[in-house]
């Protein structure tokens, strides 16, 4: 049986859509669940680790042109975005780089050296715009945020470390 | 030296790197942020072939020297050549002779596009750090 290894991060919580009061109960303490378990020392502790590298390069990349070159700020939506992501990863893959690019959106990067390597622009829109380049082969295209990480990112991430 | 009109495609094209996150040290590499281009699409690098080493930090800093306050730090240079840019279509457009100034223009707007291509131009670029 296959294991979707999306379901390893219990912090995603895959949302109830219900109106009842039942259902507003279920969501209350999913919700708390969620908590308790961010908590918790390992799952916790890579949570803060990516949580606050965000935080960083939110302090990092406040002003406009940062590089000399006219790189704006931090785009708020973005870096929103940019958490809910994060909240998305699974606990099996590596945890990326976080950085800004010069058009203020936050980029998550996995790499294991120049051609193997993999990168997710999150944009303001929650449109995550991306692009590996695997020895020679490159490609790229856009997914959007959901409550778990959309399958196509997670294929690439995982050729990264393949 | 007089600089051709047009751009050779074994010329070295110089980005300079003014942020420690444009490359990486330890494994010696570029990174792809140097060459994700700004919000006008217009990349800038400097034409530094036949220029000696020294030479290149001199146009390093007065280009430094010339951005908008405050001035960030010169790192380094990312080399690359005039063909690999082409090879992703990318267009380089030198300013008038004396300048030795250019733009990397015609990149695509999607995004994600424009990553890919700077993922290349970065695995291609050779790291050269001010010493």
């Amino acid at each position: 049986m296959k294991t979707d290894i999306r379901r390893q991060n219990p912090a995603v919580y895959f949302g109830n859509v219900g109106v009842s009061k039942a259902a507003v109960s279920i969501t209350a303490n999913a919700d708390s669940l969620t908590q308790s378990f961010t908590r918790t020392i390992s799952f916790g502790s890579r949570l803060t680790q990516i949580l606050e590298a965000l935080l960083k390069v939110k302090t990092e990349y406040s002003n406009n042109n940062w590089d000399g070159y006219g790189g704006q700020s931090i785009d708020e939506g973005s870096f929103q975005n940019a958490m809910v992501f994060a909240m998305s990863f699974p606990h099996s893959i590596p945890l990326p780089d976080v950085d800004v690019i010069p058009t203020g959106e936050v980029v998550f990067t996995w790499s294991q050296g120049r051609r193997q390597t993999f990168s997710v622009i999150v944009g303001n829109m929650k449109e995550l715009s991306y692009a590996g380049l695997f020895g020679a082969t490159r490609n790229y295209g856009v997914e959007y945020l959901e409550n778990q990480m959309p399958d196509k990112i997670l294929e690439n991430i995982k050729e990264v470390y393949s | 030296m007089v600089l051709s009109k047009k751009v050779r495609s074994g010329e070295s094209l110089g980005r300079f790197l003014t942020q420690s996150k444009h490359f990486a040290r330890v494994k010696n590499e570029v990174r792809f942020k140097a060459f994700m281009p700004p919000k006008n699409l217009k990349l800038s690098v400097q034409r530094i072939d036949e220029l000696t080493i020294d030479e290149v930090w001199v146009l390093g800093k007065q280009v430094v020297s010339e951005m908008p306050e405050p001035n960030p730090l010169l790192y380094g240079v990312a080399d690359i050549k005039a063909g690999v840019i082409e090879r992703v279509n990318l267009i380089v457009s030198p300013d008038k002779f004396p300048s030795r100034h250019a733009n990397i223009n015609n990149w695509p707007s999607d995004i994600a596009e424009q990553l890919s291509i700077a993922l290349e131009l970065a695995a291609e670029a050779k790291l050269i750090l001010i010493p």
